[in-house]
C-alpha cells in the first residue's frame, strides 16, 4: 500500500464554488486529508505554498477575466496532473452563455459603459481553451463521489478514468419512463453520463450541464426535438447553456 | 524562475477576488477601498430572452454558498410576474430547501473560515488534528443539512426538482421522518455550537447600524416579506418599510471603480443585512431554545459589534434546526403527491425577496408575451453589505495602530470575515495593502 500523500492545489476562476463545496459535503472529508496534503487551497487557506510542484490541481471556473490566464498557465506548469472541475472549467458552464449573447451589451447592461474598462472582463472559455486538461470531472455540480475517486486513485498512483456513457444508459438502468415518451425534452441522448441520470429519475429533464458525450448524435437529436416542435432558436439555446463552448457543440451550434 | 512564480501567485491573491487597501497618516484614516476582482458576473444580461421555467436553476448558479435562496427568489419572482400561487406544501419544501442551505452555509462559514483565526490556526485543517470535536461538529451539522438538501432538492447543490409552481418529485413520509430524527440530533451540536462562538474573545468594538431584513407578521424572517429597518421594531428613529415591488425607492445600487462587486445605501444610508440585522431586529421571534442559548453567552441583542455576526449566526443554526423540526413533523403527516401545474408563459413583471445566509437577497423578472426574461434585477446581499464594511474598518483601524502590520492585517481579516462576504473564500486570502505617511 502506498502511503505517501500526494500534494494537491484546488483553485477557482469564474464560478459559484459549488463544486469546492461538494468536497466538504463529504463524510469522506477526513480520510481525503489523510491522503492529501492541501498545500495551495483557496478556499480554506491563508497561506499557500506558491513555490511547490503539484502533484495534482483542481481547478473550477471558467476563464472570464483577462488576468487569470497567465495565473491558469503558472498552475500548469506546476502540476503533473489538471482536473477540470465542474461544468464550467470543462465546457465554459453558465458563465460562457455570455459569449453568445452581445457582449459590450451585456457588461454595459449589468455595469455602465464608463465602468467596462474596470472589469477586463474576456469571452469566457473553458479551461482546456488555455491549457491542457488530464481529467474532465463533469458536472453542475460534480459528484462529491467522483471527487473522492479521483483523489483516492492520485494518491494510489493510479490515473483516474472518465466514464463513458450518455445520460440515457443511466437513466434506462433506473427504469424511468423516457420523458420524450410523456410529450416532454430532455438533453440526456447527447448529455455525458455519471450522474445516475439524476434528473430524469427526478421527473425533470436533463439540462445537459455534463456536456456532450462522446459518441452524441447532434444532427439526430435536433431532428427529434424538431418532431417535439421545439424551434431552432431554442433548440441552440438548450445546447448552449452548459456546454456551449465545448468544441463538437461550438462546431455543430454554428452550422444550426 | 522560481522567485517569478511567488510573484505571479501573489497576484493571484489579490487579482482573482477582493483586496483591501488602507490609507493612512499618522494616525488618521484616509482611505479604505474594499476592492472586490472576482471576475464580473452577467447573470442579469445572460437570462435575457430564455423562458421563465429555466430561470431559478440558471440563477441558482450564481453561488455555490446560497444557490436555494437565488433558485426560491427566482421561483417566488416568476410566480408573482404569472399570478401563480403555489400550495402550502410546497411553500414549507421550498423554506425545508432554504434552511439546509442555511445550515450548511452558516457552518461551512464558522467553522471552516471564522474558527481557524480565533483558535490560532491558519486553517481548518490543520484544526482538525487539535480540536477534532469542533470539526467533528461542524461535519455533524454540515452532514445533517446536507442531507436534508438533497432528501428534499433530490441533489446537494442546485436542487432538482424545485420548479414554477411546485415540485416535480417529493420526499417519502419515512423519508421525512427519518429527517426529523436527524435534525433533532444535529440540533445538540448547533447548541455546542452557540457555546464555542459564546465563549470567544472578541473586541469589544461597536458600529451603530442600521440594520435591515425582511419582516413577515409572526415570523422570523426568511421566505418573503416587507422589508424593513431596526427602527420599526424599536422606539425612536424613524422607521422604513417598504413593499418588495418598490425595493428601489430604497435600495440604491451604484458601482466603485475599483470593485467589480456593486455597493448599495438603504434610504440613502449605510446598512447591515445578514444574521446580525436578522437577531437584533427580530430577536423575540427566535425559538425558545434559540433564545435560551443566546441567553447563556451573556451576550445581550441588540448588539452592535461585526464580530458577534459569527454568534448571531451560531443562534441561527439552533432557531432553523427548530423550525425545520416543525416543518418536518408537519410535512411527515401530510406529505402527498400534488401534480405540477401546466404554466404556459405570459408577460408580467415580479419581484422575489428572501433572507439569503447573507442577507435579504431581491430578484425581479419582466416577462414577454410568451414567459421569456425581456429585463432582470438581481441584488445581493454581499453589495448591501460592503459600505457598512468599509466604514467598520475605517472606524476600527485607530484601534490597532500599535501593533505591528501582520497583526493588523490578521485583525482586519477576522473584521471582514466576520461578515461572511459572498467572495468570503476570496476574503480568506485577502492581501491587506497598509500605507502609513
Amino acid at each position: 500500500m502506498k502511503t505517501k500523500k500526494i500534494r494537491a492545489g484546488v483553485f477557482s476562476f469564474t464560478a459559484c464554488y459549488g463544486c469546492q463545496l461538494q468536497l466538504f459535503k463529504a463524510e469522506e472529508f477526513m480520510e481525503t486529508i489523510k491522503a492529501i496534503d492541501f498545500v495551495d487551497f483557496e478556499l480554506v487557506s491563508e497561506k499557500s505554498d506558491e513555490k511547490t510542484a503539484l502533484d495534482a490541481a483542481f481547478v473550477e471556473g471558467a476563464i472570464a477575466r483577462a488576468e487569470q490566464v497567465p495565473l491558469l498557465k503558472k498552475i500548469r506548469e506546476r502540476t503533473s496532473f489538471l482536473v477540470a472541475i465542474g461544468a464550467c472549467a470543462c465546457d465554459g458552464g453558465i458563465p460562457a452563455i455570455k459569449s453568445f449573447c452581445n457582449e459590450a451589451e451585456a457588461e454595459r447592461t449589468v455595469y455602465s459603459e464608463d465602468f467596462r474598462k474596470n472589469l477586463h472582463s474576456i469571452s469566457p472559455r473553458p479551461i482546456d481553451a488555455h491549457v491542457k486538461v488530464d481529467y474532465y470531472m463533469r458536472g453542475c455540480p460534480v459528484e462529491r463521489t467522483e471527487f473522492h475517486k479521483v483523489a483516492r486513485a492520485l494518491a494510489l498512483g493510479r490515473r483516474p478514468r472518465e466514464k463513458r456513457q450518455p445520460v440515457c444508459v443511466e437513466c434506462k438502468i433506473k427504469e424511468n419512463v423516457c420523458l420524450f415518451e410523456l410529450g416532454r425534452t430532455c438533453l440526456g441522448p447527447i448529455t455525458n453520463g455519471g450522474c445516475k441520470a439524476l434528473c430524469p429519475s427526478n421527473n425533470a429533464a436533463c439540462e445537459g450541464c455534463r456536456g456532450a458525450s462522446w459518441d452524441a448524435n447532434l444532427p439526430a437529436f435536433v431532428g427529434l426535438l424538431e418532431k417535439y416542435n421545439v424551434p431552432r432558436s431554442r433548440i441552440k439555446q438548450m445546447l448552449q447553456r452548459f456546454s456551449g463552448r465545448n468544441k463538437e457543440f461550438e462546431e455543430f451550434v454554428k452550422k444550426l | 524562475m522560481e522567485k517569478k512564480t511567488i510573484r505571479i501567485e501573489r497576484l493571484s491573491k489579490i487579482e482573482g477576488h477582493a483586496n483591501l487597501s488602507v490609507s493612512l497618516e499618522g494616525k488618521k484614516v484616509t482611505d479604505v477601498k474594499m476592492k472586490v476582482f472576482e471576475a464580473a458576473q452577467y447573470y442579469e444580461a445572460m437570462v435575457k430572452s430564455k423562458p421563465f421555467h429555466e430561470i431559478p436553476l440558471t440563477t441558482a448558479r450564481i453561488c455555490g454558498f446560497c444557490s436555494q435562496a437565488h433558485q426560491n427568489t427566482a421561483l417566488q419572482a416568476i410566480e408573482n410576474a404569472l399570478d401563480i400561487e403555489p400550495s402550502r406544501q410546497t411553500m414549507l419544501l421550498r423554506e425545508l430547501l432554504q434552511i439546509g442551505q442555511f445550515v450548511t452555509s452558516h457552518s461551512l462559514h464558522l467553522y471552516f473560515l471564522a474558527l481557524p483565526d480565533y483558535l490560532g490556526f491558519d486553517n481548518a485543517i490543520q484544526m482538525a488534528s487539535k480540536h477534532p470535536r469542533e470539526v467533528q461538529q461542524a461535519l455533524e451539522i454540515k452532514h445533517v443539512a446536507t442531507e436534508l438538501v438533497n432528501a428534499v432538492g433530490a441533489r446537494e447543490i442546485h436542487s432538482i426538482n424545485a420548479m414554477v409552481g411546485g415540485f416535480s418529485s417529493i420526499p417519502t413520509k419515512s423519508k421525512l421522518e427519518m429527517l426529523r430524527n436527524k435534525v433533532t440530533q444535529s440540533k445538540q451540536a448547533s447548541l455546542e455550537c452557540v457555546k464555542t462562538f459564546g465563549s470567544l474573545q472578541t473586541p469589544d468594538f461597536q458600529i451603530p447600524a442600521h440594520y435591515a431584513c425582511l419582516f413577515q407578521e409572526g415570523d422570523y424572517p426568511l421566505m418573503d416579506g416587507m422589508i424593513e429597518s431596526s427602527e420599526c421594531q424599536a422606539d425612536g428613529g424613524k422607521c422604513i418599510q417598504v413593499n418588495k415591488t418598490h425595493y428601489r425607492t430604497a435600495i440604491r445600487e451604484y458601482l466603485k471603480p475599483y470593485s467589480s462587486a456593486k455597493f448599495a445605501t438603504f434610504a440613502d444610508s449605510t446598512y447591515f443585512v445578514g444574521a446580525l440585522a436578522r437577531v437584533n431586529n427580530h430577536y423575540p421571534l427566535l425559538s425558545e431554545d434559540a433564545k435560551k442559548a443566546a441567553e447563556e453567552t451573556g451576550v445581550r441583542f441588540p448588539n452592535h459589534s461585526p464580530f458577534i455576526n459569527n454568534l448571531a449566526q451560531a443562534i441561527e443554526l439552533v432557531h432553523f434546526h427548530d423550525r425545520a423540526i416543525e416543518i418536518l413533523e408537519e410535512l411527515s403527516k401530510t406529505i402527498a403527491n400534488e401534480p405540477l401545474p401546466r404554466i404556459e408563459g405570459r408577460a408580467g413583471t415580479g419581484v422575489g425577496a428572501t433572507e439569503a445566509p447573507r442577507g435579504i437577497l431581491l430578484h425581479e423578472y419582466e416577462l414577454d408575451s410568451a414567459g421569456r426574461v425581456e429585463h432582470a434585477n438581481i441584488v445581493t446581499p454581499t453589495a448591501q453589505n460592503l459600505r457598512h464594511l468599509e466604514q467598520s474598518i475605517r472606524e476600527y483601524v485607530p484601534w490597532l495602530l500599535h501593533l505591528s502590520d501582520e497583526k493588523i492585517s490578521l485583525e482586519l481579516e477576522k473584521l471582514v470575515r466576520a461578515y461572511d462576504p459572498c467572495f468570503s473564500c476570496a476574503t480568506h486570502f485577502l492581501k491587506l495593502k497598509l500605507e502609513r505617511k
